[in-house]
């Protein structure tokens, strides 16, 4: 018996390895398709004026939708830096989902809101609204008040009640450039195919406020702030870049995506409840759009930024990713029959397979490998050979990736000017490696365990807020 | 034994440490070299501002201005005159578009767009349209043949700049050869051309089955208001099954506002589909004359509740009888779909008038 557990323990550590040369090699490759996708990006967007559709008119109406949930402190900056965006034609749906602070009438207040009749007529079913204001002297802003039902069905009285041809959603307190809404909205305007758009998000903190817009790019003084600043990069330069090259992007942000408003009522809307309704939705788009358009695609916007407020303290951190396992898992189960499905191409193949295995089952995998390897150490089942090469592999690929979203992110965007910055983030890159990244594995662990138990509320997540120049 | 394993430790430890230092020193280098081509552009601007405001201002030919500048800054001087070339319009648009014109400037783009880079060359053929000669003409329509979508792109930009018209066909070609045809992707390629692309696209109503590309045609048709092409539209909005291409043609005559259009209108009002049905009201509403008031009004009955909505919206402004009747709707007390519907319209309408 024990020699069958040493032989398990033996096994597995092969296993791991294998496990964690497989995972640096397809991000190695990733990293070379996200390349190649910015390059194309960016040649194209030197010598394109996309203020050109407002010459031509030939831009798409957008609605944008503020999912609001006791916002009451930062709501009225926000919406009033979202009106400042730049775009000739579109609408603001603030949603108050039954907060339980002054939202509401902190909305009311300052946009002297006047209640309008409810229409009966419904694309999407939601929890009750209470009631819709507009907006003396703010033509285009709306608030809606409803019984409190998620960010999702939040989100979905907001398509409800909107009229215009793209709906963006933005979550309360995240910051947008202000040419976001024209860049975001673009790909619509070239290619009916597209159906959804996400947007690059940044972390905001260490950076300047002034009325709502980022005025000075900074990095946050805190050791977990810089390491989610790499750990962002990595995701969104490299990552939603290379994926998009095979139309096989799985989730845009919710806390800023675009969509095209036909194709988001044909699917249904956001599934209410669900806690990670921006995976859900993007993978159920795949699902059903391909069925009746087999050029239906998903794409990214690079350089549509959108700034947010990342946890510093650790236990908020620990139920973000818990939340966002729980998303994962839930959007990959819904849909599983997309996996290893030739009719939906690379993403059936390749995409949804590799998630499965490295996003929903790899922590599980990656923290489990770290405990049989401590134990295979202590009992000296592997040999000290096998242990260096295990680190080299499992420490060196990680640091390999997370530079490479720093050079990538100095090749393209160049959004941090100062070389400290650059040089700090560094590293930040290497360090990521070493126990940070172990750390967010063991919080999907437990996100895994506790979803498999029923525990899958959202859990609250408290910000600290920007500071104001 | 001990030994042998720090040796390779030390060995792993050594390479990535080359790795870390070699991507340190590549992304050093890189951020000195773009910051140098930066201040090379700044220094370019700073140097020669003045000399291109003169000659913009000025008599001075483009090449007394485009000599003096050495062949190895018109990469910046490409880099400065872009945002001019988006802003100017006029004599001013024309006079530095001339600098593109019989200069040594013309000779190096023409080299350029023939490089393998596509980087340069979809920087040449973006910057060939201010020349705009013949010779120059027939050196992007060969670029049209390139698979190559950027470069697609930039060339129908470039040409479409110059009203070369008979690229139509090649861009239909294009989207057509597509897994699906893209009827945004044509548009946002022939809104660019200006309105003596009708007579042309009204010729093709006749020969184009394909109901995407009809559709297209009859976008643009309304974009620019092209009121000639009506006799050639009923026909095949009257005939065609195409949703789409009915909505739009229906759109068209609001567009257009042509007042004989109004039977037609009613024939389509007549329509049960919801959707033919709102795009009709909504042109009736627009074109105004008051004929299609009783069949607006009672719309307010269909059972479809966006066809409701919009017979609402039309009532509002279509003639005072109608706005009289909204208004008296709106005022009773009931719970009726179309008392709701009422009173958020006039309501709706008070605060954004107000505004």
């Amino acid at each position: 018996m024990i020699e069958l557990l040493k032989h398990f323990i033996f096994s597995y550590n092969y296993f791991f390895l294998y496990y964690f040369l497989l995972i640096g090699s397809i991000y190695i490759v990733l990293s070379f398709l996200a390349f190649s996708n910015l390059k194309k990006y960016f040649n194209k967007r030197k010598y394109k004026d996309l203020k050109e559709v407002f010459r031509f008119k030939n831009y798409k109406s957008i609605s944008l939708i503020v999912p609001a949930y006791n916002e009451g402190a930062g709501i009225i900056s926000s919406v009033q830096a979202l009106l400042q965006q730049e775009y000739p034609n579109f609408q603001i749906i603030v949603v108050n989902d039954g907060s339980t602070d002054q939202t509401l009438n902190i909305l009311k207040e300052n946009f002297n809101a006047v209640e309008i009749p409810i229409l009966p007529f419904h694309k999407i079913s939601t929890a009750k609204v209470n009631a819709v204001y507009l907006c003396k002297g703010y033509k285009n802003l709306i608030i809606v008040d409803k019984i409190n039902g998620g960010k999702a069905d939040a989100i979905n009285a907001g398509i409800d009640i909107s009229e215009n041809e793209l709906i963006v959603v933005v979550d309360a307190d995240s910051i947008l450039e202000r040419d976001c809404l024209l860049k975001i909205s673009y790909p619509f305007v070239e290619d009916e195919n597209i159906a959804a758009v996400g947007g690059t998000v940044r972390i905001a903190n260490g950076c300047e406020l002034n009325k709502g817009f980022i005025t000075k790019i900074g990095l946050s003084k805190s050791w977990l702030g810089k390491f989610q600043v790499v750990e962002y990069l990595r995701a969104f330069v490299f990552g939603r870049n290379g994926l998009e090259s095979l139309n096989g992007i799985l989730i845009v942000s919710g806390a800023f995506s675009c969509f095209r408003k036909d194709a988001i009522i044909e699917v249904g809307g956001f599934l209410k409840g669900c806690i990670g309704e921006d995976m859900e939705i993007i993978v159920r788009m795949h699902e059903l759009l391909r069925k009746t358009n087999p050029a239906s695609k998903i794409s990214f916007v690079p350089d549509a930024i959108c700034w947010t407020e990342a946890p510093e303290n650790l236990e908020i951190l620990k139920r973000q990713r818990k939340r966002w396992q729980k998303g994962t898992i839930v959007s990959l189960l819904l849909h599983k029959k997309l996996l290893l499905n030739p009719r939906y191409g690379y993403l059936g193949m390749l995409v949804f397979p590799y998630s499965v295995l490295f996003e929903m089952i790899g922590p599980l995998i990656e923290v489990f490998g770290y405990i049989i390897f401590i134990i295979s150490l202590i009992l000296g089942i592997v040999s000290f050979n096998f242990a260096a090469i295990f680190l080299g592999v499992a420490i060196f690929y990680g640091v390999i990736l997370s530079l490479l979203s720093v050079i990538f992110e100095e090749l393209t965007f160049r959004k941090y000017p100062l070389t400290e910055h650059l040089l700090e983030m560094f590293v930040f890159a290497i360090l990521e490696n070493l126990g940070y990244r172990q750390f967010t594995s063991l919080c999907r662990v437990v996100g895994t365990i506790e979803y498999f138990f029923g525990h899958t509320h959202w859990g609250v997540m408290e910000k600290k807020g920007f500071s104001q120049s | 034994m001990f030994g042998f394993h720090i040796i390779y430790i030390l060995l792993a430890l050594f390479i990535l440490l080359m790795i870390v230092t070699f991507f340190v020193i590549f992304l050093l280098i890189t951020r000195v070299i773009i910051n140098r081509r930066q201040k090379k552009q700044i220094a370019f601007e700073n140097a020669w501002r003045e000399n291109i405001f003169e000659y913009l201002y000025s008599e001075q030919e483009p090449n007394e201005l485009i000599d003096r500048i050495p062949a190895s800054k018109y990469v910046y001087l490409l880099g400065f005159l872009r945002d001019f070339l988006l802003n100017l319009k006029g004599n001013d648009l024309d006079k530095l578009a001339r600098l593109f014109t019989d200069t040594s400037l013309k000779k190096y783009l023409i080299k350029r767009a023939g490089s393998i880079s596509k980087k340069k060359k979809n920087e040449a053929i973006y910057f060939l349209k201010y020349v705009n000669d013949d010779s120059v003409k027939i050196l992007l329509k060969k670029f049209l043949a390139s698979k190559n979508e950027l470069i697609f792109r930039t060339t129908v930009e470039s040409l479409s700049y110059l009203n070369e018209t008979d690229i139509i066909d090649r861009i239909f070609e294009f989207f057509a050869g597509k897994k699906q045809f893209n009827i945004d992707g044509a548009l946002s390629m022939l809104v660019k051309f200006d309105r003596s692309i009708c007579p042309i696209l009204t010729n093709m109503l006749g020969t184009k089955k394909s109901n995407d590309i009809l559709h297209v045609i009859i976008m643009i048709l309304r974009h620019h208001r092209y009121a000639e092409a009506i006799d050639k539209l009923l026909p095949i909005m009257i005939n065609s099954g195409h949703k789409d291409v009915i909505i739009e043609s229906i759109k068209y005559l609001g567009e257009i506002k042509d007042p004989d259009s109004i039977n037609t209108l009613r024939y389509f009002l007549a329509q049960s589909k919801p959707a033919v049905s709102v795009a009709a009201i909504e042109a009736a509403s627009k074109i105004g004359h008051g004929f299609l008031e009783d069949i607006i009004i009672s719309k307010l009955d269909d059972r479809n509740l966006e066809v409701k909505i919009a017979a609402a919206r039309a009532m509002s402004t279509y003639s005072p009888n109608s706005r009289a009747k909204l208004l008296e709707l709106s005022r009773q007390n009931s719970k009726n779909e179309n008392v709701i519907i009422a009173k958020r319209i006039t309501i709706e309408n008070s605060i954004l008038t107000n505004d």
